[in-house]
């Protein structure tokens, strides 16, 4: 999971002992990085906002999100949940938004609004109400899954 | 903003979305390189008992060998290379220690997976390979994972089922990627396999590991010769080319598999081999063989693994078949009912070995000959304990007991109707492997 400001661009290196094969058909960014090891291709523009959803052509279980963004002003929560962006103007009002590839889309919380007093941090609260989609698994089984 | 200008310019992403405990996969994985090749050697030290010669030797015997001692189970090689980015070839060529045996295949295809364009994953085969149907056969080289037999319906896939065509699986997730369902739909058209079927009459059913390579010709219980007055006067030796294509015309399959993680899966199949009873070619009859299966692998509380299949079908065969492909004056097409299905029970101990326990229930009847019983009825029960020492060596000690009770025993050999065969295995797999090309 990234977060990126359209027009960033993304390397997609890969760190592991076998070979990857990246592809994406979302809307913002439908693209193919075809099968490699290491950092042989160029970095991509992910020119437009949206969801870009990655996934590998050899290992049907492996999933990415990269949500490019039409704002400098992003973060992406830690552990704990907790997301702090900096650098945001003062006395205008803001809309703030939150996102997570768990929530269907119609489930995310609502925008909230905010205006920042001079050199004053606001804290807002995001609460999720609906059940989180589940994690991709990540289960020790007692059978063998094959082909998956 | 000179921070955010500097974040902007270049982000980095790695892509390290490692699949934890990395499951076993149903072929050789390439991994990094273009060619990887693996050899394994399966070696048994059998105590058997049983009243009957095993079919290898043209008896009717649901073992492998009757026989004790040291033997070679399989000696099987495995090559995968990638021709392209979507296009992987793989071969699986057996060695066996039989009088015919040598080298020869059991697989050889071309798998293609084109980059999706939507959320639907396509994946062809091209070429001899296993229809996609065990849910037990799921190891490298058609192996079962947990035990060193397989059950009686998916022995009877591995002796007289492959086809010779294509397959095509369309698979997707049912919502978002992280769904935690899947629906897959499968097809493919074949041509071999015609004979399909001979095996479970003049044999029966069978719970073993062999599995019949491409060009292999296997023996068959003898064929009784009638006298004028419907007295058995004699024995014709016979044997089967199961993968014959005979009548010209190709077989297909389908089916529909729905998953929920890795903690359920449902499949449903249907296969057809679409022969012609009346076709014979090179001292072989057609066989027209339908079956449809149903099998469920699920996860259960307390670590333990649960798969079940069912297989059910019929065959259409001409009674009786000339030997030289003439059809015999007052002949006719009977038609003769089979199923089998098992129940198997696994559990993990550690992370090295493995207990599971599986129960077999196998019939094939005639209902228009009611006066022939079960032509073959009976049950097995297995018990496994695979131990794997490292990364080469598996050791695996098995328990099999087949009772069964089969009419054309009496009628046809003068042998016992009701059998009981028991065989404890110790079976010992070393595995070498190698990968080159980048």
């Amino acid at each position: 999971m990234l977060v990126v400001q359209t027009g960033s661009r993304v390397r997609f290196p890969n760190d592991d002992d076998v070979n990857h094969h990246v592809y994406s058909f979302s809307s913002p960014k439908s693209f193919e990085l075809q099968l490699y090891k290491g950092s042989p291709h160029a970095p991509l523009d992910f020119g437009r906002p949206g969801l870009v959803v990655l996934g590998c052509n050899i290992h049907d279980d492996m999933l990415g999100y990269i949500l490019v963004v039409d704002t400098p002003w992003f973060a992406k929560t830690g552990a704990d949940g907790v997301a702090r962006v900096e650098d945001l103007p003062d006395a205008e009002p803001l809309s703030v938004r939150a996102w997570t590839p768990r929530l269907k889309p119609d489930a995310l919380p609502a925008e909230q609004r905010v205006t920042l007093e001079r050199e004053r941090p606001a804290t807002l609260a995001f609460a999720i109400t609906d059940r989180l989609l589940p994690e991709r698994e990540r289960r020790d089984t007692s059978l063998t899954w094959t082909d998956y | 903003m000179d921070r955010l200008l500097r974040r902007r310019s270049r982000t980095a992403l790695l892509l390290a979305l490692a699949v934890a405990a990395s499951p076993a996969a149903a072929q050789l994985e390439l991994g990094s390189g273009r060619h990887a090749w693996s050899v394994t050697a399966s070696i048994g030290v059998p105590d058997t008992s049983t009243p009957l010669a095993a079919w290898l030797d043209g008896g009717t015997g649901k073992l492998r060998s009757a026989a004790g001692g040291l033997a070679v189970d399989r000696l099987v090689a495995e090559y995968g290379g990638r021709l392209t980015p979507t296009l992987e070839a793989h071969l699986v060529a057996d060695w066996l220690d039989e009088p015919s045996g040598g080298l020869d295949l059991t697989e050889a295809y071309l798998e293609w997976r084109p980059v999706p364009k939507r959320a639907l994953r396509q994946q062809w085969r091209f070429g001899g390979f296993y229809p996609r149907m065990s849910l037990e056969n799921v190891a490298p080289a058609w192996e079962s994972p947990l035990t060193a037999s397989f059950s009686a319906a998916n022995t009877w896939l591995g002796e007289e089922i492959r086809a010779f065509g294509a397959e095509w699986l369309g698979r997707r997730a049912l919502g978002p990627p992280t769904a935690p369902h899947e629906l897959g739909v499968y097809a493919g058209a074949f041509y071999g396999n015609d004979p399909a079927g001979t095996l479970l009459f003049w044999r029966g059913w069978s719970v073993h590991e062999r599995q019949t390579r491409f060009g292999d010709r296997l023996p068959l219980p003898a064929r009784p010769v009638f006298g004028a007055d419907g007295a058995i006067v004699g024995h014709a030796a016979q044997t089967l080319e199961p993968f014959a294509e005979i009548d010209g015309d190709p077989g297909v399959y389908a089916g529909l598999e729905w998953r929920l993680r890795r903690r359920a899966l449902v499949r449903l199949a249907r296969y057809d081999n679409r022969a012609d009873p009346l076709a014979f070619s090179d001292a072989q009859w057609g066989w027209d063989t339908r079956f449809d299966l149903a099998a469920l692998q699920l996860e259960l509380p307390l670590g333990l693994g649960l798969v079940t299949q069912r297989l059910e079908g019929r065959t259409r065969w001409l009674i009786p078949p000339g030997a030289d492909g003439v059809v015999p004056p007052g002949s006719r097409i009977e038609r003769d009912d089979f199923a089998a299905d098992f129940v198997l029970l696994t559990k993990r101990i550690g992370s090295r070995s493995r207990v599971t326990l599986r129960h077999d229930e196998f019939g094939y009847d005639r209902d228009a000959s009611p006066e022939l019983g079960a032509i073959d009825s009976g049950e097995a029960w297995a018990a496994s304990y695979r131990f794997r020492l490292s990364e080469r060596i598996t050791l695996t000690a098995e328990w099999l007991e087949i009772e069964s009770e089969r009419s054309l025993r009496p009628l046809f050999y003068s042998l016992p109707a009701e059998v009981q065969e028991r065989q404890l295995r110790l079976r010992l797999d070393l595995r070498t492997h190698g990968a080159g090309g980048s």
